[in-house]
């Protein structure tokens, strides 16, 4: 029965029967069941990938159903992980799937990645493919990398058979770029990168073609060009779980994430200082009376300017550069330290793209 | 002549997916000063390439006529 469902890839002389048993003995992650997970986990579980791990915190939300193909109408409101598990296991009961409904932290990453073989990258920030790259370089485990922008879309394997990272691409974790929500983008873009990836997962397990690893894939969909450029790799920051630690951990204890609905209290109120670490250029600007700006770049030369005995709720435009920032005032021994998750961004959102606050 | 490749947000910035720059004995550095002056690429990171190849050294690097440069932003939407 199992053999006759995957007849027409096992009389592949490329797959045949071992591969079809490669195929069932692999355990892949799908962090995100976005667009991209909406276009990896059919192809993978219809394929007959063994056990599938699915993580996303995310309920489904009514401007999703343009990408997120997998889930229905009368589906809206419901968690992301329990529909995307039902779907897989409606089209294909012999996939073990496991739900996290859970948001990726430095603190669960490492004992979930060890669970599986593959990490695929369904993610919409670059904050957290950082940290897949970062606990993937920690434990040894290769991740498909996927993102989109508006029409073009990046395809590349990552820390596969001790080839290059993601930062080996993109060294520095202060960059910024749009997601789909900000940028806009059609639901096919993000379904081509999804297959691209789930493609790239398949080569990887049959151990057929030539996979992405030490490339960076860019696809135009507008113009159907796609160009791959060769990426060599550079020292690893992270090789062990130590150093991970060290990195992520030892800094997180060290302050508490707050909401942008959480960070109104914190305006005017003469005993917090409110940090933008921003470019002067960078806004909308947040007006008030105990807010100062001092440039990520300027921030080791300035710490004078800050007051340590007050409560430091630190902002930038998306909730990275203040990551950065804090790294550097737990360093130089601030205490009482607040990081806005998802910056001027998040608060510009929820004040419906008003400028915000007043002194 | 020098070719530039523009990707995501950069092609967005510089309104235009590739360009030819005159080619005078240029180092890369010189090259991305003059287009990042030129489309105001300041407020987006990116990653630069000469032939298909990434560049981790681009202070130090040297280009050649007909180089093809690209300059690639991360992208984050999924």
């Amino acid at each position: 029965m199992e053999s006759k469902r995957y007849n027409r890839q096992i009389i592949l002389s490329e797959v045949g029967e071992s591969g079809q048993e490669k195929l069932k003995q692999t355990k892949v992650l799908i962090i995100g069941l976005g667009g991209l997970g909406a276009a990896i986990l059919p192809y993978l579980a219809a394929a007959g990938i063994g056990e599938i791990g699915l993580l996303d915190d995310d309920v489904i939300d009514v401007s999703n159903l343009q990408r997120q193909v997998i889930y229905k109408t009368t589906a809206i409101g419901n968690q992301k992980v329990a529909e995307a598990a039902k779907m897989a296991s409606e089209l294909n009961p012999h996939v073990v799937i496991n739900t996290v409904a859970e948001r990726l932290s430095s603190k669960n990453a490492i004992a979930l990645f060890n669970q599986y073989d593959i990490i695929v990258d369904g993610t919409d920030n670059l904050n957290t493919k950082y940290l897949i790259n970062d606990v993937c370089c920690a434990i040894n485990k290769p991740f498909v990398y996927g993102s989109v922008y508006k029409f073009e879309g990046q395809v590349a394997v990552f820390n596969y058979k001790n080839g290059p990272s993601y930062r080996c691409v993109f060294p520095e974790d202060n960059a910024t770029a749009a997601s789909c929500n900000e940028a806009g983008v059609m639901g096919i873009s993000v379904g081509i990168i999804g297959m691209f990836q789930a493609n790239e997962v398949l080569k990887m397990v049959l151990g057929i073609g030539q996979t992405l690893s030490g490339k960076l894939l860019v696809y135009n969909m507008l113009t159907n060009e796609q160009q791959k450029f060769n990426v060599s790799k550079k020292e690893f920051l992270i090789t062990d779980n130590e150093a991970f630690d060290e990195k992520y951990n030892s800094t997180e204890s060290a302050f508490d994430t707050i909401s942008a609905i959480a960070l109104e209290q914190y305006i005017n109120d003469e005993n917090s200082l409110l940090l933008d670490v921003r470019n002067p250029e960078e806004v909308p600007k947040l007006i008030a009376s105990n807010c100062i700006a001092i440039p990520l770049s300027e921030l080791p030369s300035k710490l004078d300017l800050i007051d340590a005995t007050k409560t430091i709720v630190v902002f930038c435009q998306s909730g990275i550069r203040s990551k950065k920032a804090i790294e550097i005032l737990v360093k130089a021994d601030f205490k009482k330290l607040l990081n806005v998750a998802g910056g001027m961004n998040a608060i510009n959102k929820i004040k419906n793209n008003e400028v915000v606050f007043t002194s | 002549m020098i070719t530039v490749k523009y990707f995501g947000a950069i092609a967005a910035q510089a309104n235009v997916a590739e360009e030819m720059v005159l080619f005078a004995e240029q180092s890369l550095v010189d090259l991305i000063q003059a287009v990042t002056t030129k489309h105001n690429f300041d407020t987006v990171s990116y990653s630069v390439a000469v032939n298909h190849e990434l560049i981790q050294d681009v202070a130090t690097y040297d280009l050649q006529s007909n180089d093809v440069v690209a300059l690639l932003p991360p992208f984050a939407g999924g």
